[in-house]
């Protein structure tokens, strides 16, 4: 083997190793709200409906509005990486005309744990949090296993306030699951 | 509410009552009503939209804008003269602009084109009487499925038509109107009552005042999901009273009637267009010894809602 060929023949393998390590590598863990799901009264007719999916279409980080007028719901999909405002989707309901009945958020992040409290970090320990208070709340056990793996909690809003100018949201939790690696 | 450009004095002609065209108009008056009621009585949430003749409750949302073009063809029986008989025939457009002030408020300008009136003697076209309308919904429950609401309304006619030649396009006077607008969509019912004050023209004569009251039924035969066209059956029952004129304090003769309608129309939508035609026929009319006579009246609108130009 020549030397110039044998170079080659590492850098292809170097490349390839390099490759194999990023793709075959565990996909770094996501924080996000997935999805919110707006129980809406007053969606008598898809005509009337309309200005519900405009106002809703404007607020900052809603990537995409679904009216489901049978079951009167809206599901909002958020930009990835964004954390919208539960206060303006509730102000464009309003403003639409509609009146909100209850709103449920579907996040992935990590557990951990706050002033006692068990909590899903949305973006770290400084960032947006959603509390875990009543329904079906992870146990210590869940919480142990599965460490700073991402989890994906479900469940209707019960409040939102400001903390040291962090979001806090709290949720009545109707299920999770951890989130295996791509 | 569109209606034919008022302000023409008619000649005097009593008028023969017909009973037995009121006996088959009464029969079918009842039949009608009693299909109305079996509609009401359908299941939740196939009723809504709002009425194509009469008014609703129900506002566009805040900063909403709504843009509506609708062409009007109505015809009315005019007293007898002479042994003569002559009948009025109208084609106007209406162009209405709508806006959301707040998701409970919104303001309504109309603008008539008369593009056609005429007799067997006479002709005229020209913008009719602007119409600035205020809808104030002070009442509103919203359920599943459906919503509970009732408006106010207020409205002004300002005397932009032409009132030269016999068929005047406009009443030469300010009009002011009121009302009450209450329904429940999703499973019926609609039920407006407007008044409304006509102002004195130039010739001195004080128009009439007019009643109006509207009950309306909407009928969706299939329920369909958001993004899909819908498909709404309107039965209105519409009634009108206009009151004498006068001039100086006595009585015009041949004016002032009352009328009770019954219209059917579709509502066709697809997310935030709608297309409405609907048809209107005179049941029973009291013209009171001698006013003109309505005849039927076909309207077919176009209604698109949008954002605001505001881009809010």
């Amino acid at each position: 083997m020549t030397g110039s060929r044998h170079h080659r023949m590492i850098g292809w393998a170097t490349t390839a190793l390099v490759l194999g390590v990023l793709l075959g590598a565990p996909a770094p863990a996501r924080a996000d709200i997935e999805e919110i799901v707006l129980r809406v009264d007053g969606l008598a007719c898809p005509f009337c409906a309309y200005g519900l999916e405009k106002k809703l279409g404007r607020v900052s980080g809603v990537d995409q509005v679904d009216v489901q007028m049978d079951a009167g719901r809206v599901i909002l999909t958020p930009s990835r990486g964004t954390v919208v405002s539960v206060d303006t989707v509730e102000r464009a309901v309003s403003d639409a005309g509609f009146s909100l009945r209850s709103t449920e958020l579907t996040a992935t992040g990590r557990l951990g744990e706050r002033g006692g409290a068990l909590v899903l970090w949305l973006d770290g320990p400084s960032g947006a949090a959603i509390e875990l208070v009543g329904g079906e709340v992870p146990d210590d056990e869940f919480a142990r296993r599965v460490g700073d793996a991402s989890v994906r909690v479900s469940g209707r809003l019960q409040t939102i306030r400001q903390e040291a100018g962090r979001i806090v949201f709290v949720l009545t939790v109707d299920r999770y699951e951890r989130v295996q690696p791509a | 509410m569109n209606q034919l450009p008022r302000g023409t004095e008619r000649a005097n002609a009593p008028r023969q009552a017909d009973g037995r065209k009121l006996r088959r108009r009464c029969g079918t008056l009842g039949a009608c009503i009693l299909g109305l009621l079996i509609v009401v009585l359908a299941p939740a949430r196939v009723l809504a939209h709002e009425p194509i003749f009469g008014v609703g409750p129900r506002v566009i949302w805040k900063d909403g804008l709504g843009l509506q073009i609708q062409l009007d063809r109505q015809e009315e029986e005019l007293p007898r003269q002479e042994g003569k008989d002559d009948r009025e025939e109208a084609w106007v457009i209406n162009y209405e602009v709508l806006y959301g002030l707040t998701a409970n408020q919104a303001i309504t300008l109309a603008i008539p084109h008369v593009l056609d009136r005429r007799t067997a003697t006479a002709q005229n076209g020209g913008i009719g009487d602007l119409l600035l309308r205020y809808k104030g919904r002070f009442d509103r429950r919203d359920v599943p499925g459906g919503v509970y609401h009732a408006s106010v309304l207020a409205g002004v006619e300002l005397p932009t038509g032409a009132r030269d030649g016999p068929l005047p396009t406009g009443s030469g006077t300010y009009d002011v109107m009121g009302g009450l607008a209450a329904g429940y969509e999703g499973r019926l019912v609609f039920g407006a009552g407007r008044y409304k004050r006509n102002g004195t023209s130039d010739a001195g004569v004080d128009i009439g005042n007019g009643l109006i009251a509207d009950a309306a039924v909407g009928f969706r035969p299939v329920r369909t999901a958001y993004r899909r066209p819908d498909t709404v059956v309107m039965a209105e029952l519409n009634y009108q009273s206009l009151g004498r004129a006068q001039r100086e304090g006595i009585v015009v003769p041949n004016t002032g009637r009352n009328v009770l309608y019954l219209s059917a129309g579709v509502w066709l939508t697809y997310r935030n267009h709608a297309f409405k035609p609907g048809i209107q026929l005179p049941v029973h009319t009291d013209d009171r010894g001698g006013a003109s006579r309505p005849d039927w009246r076909f309207v077919v609108a176009y209604e698109v809602h949008t954002g605001s130009l505001f881009g809010r």
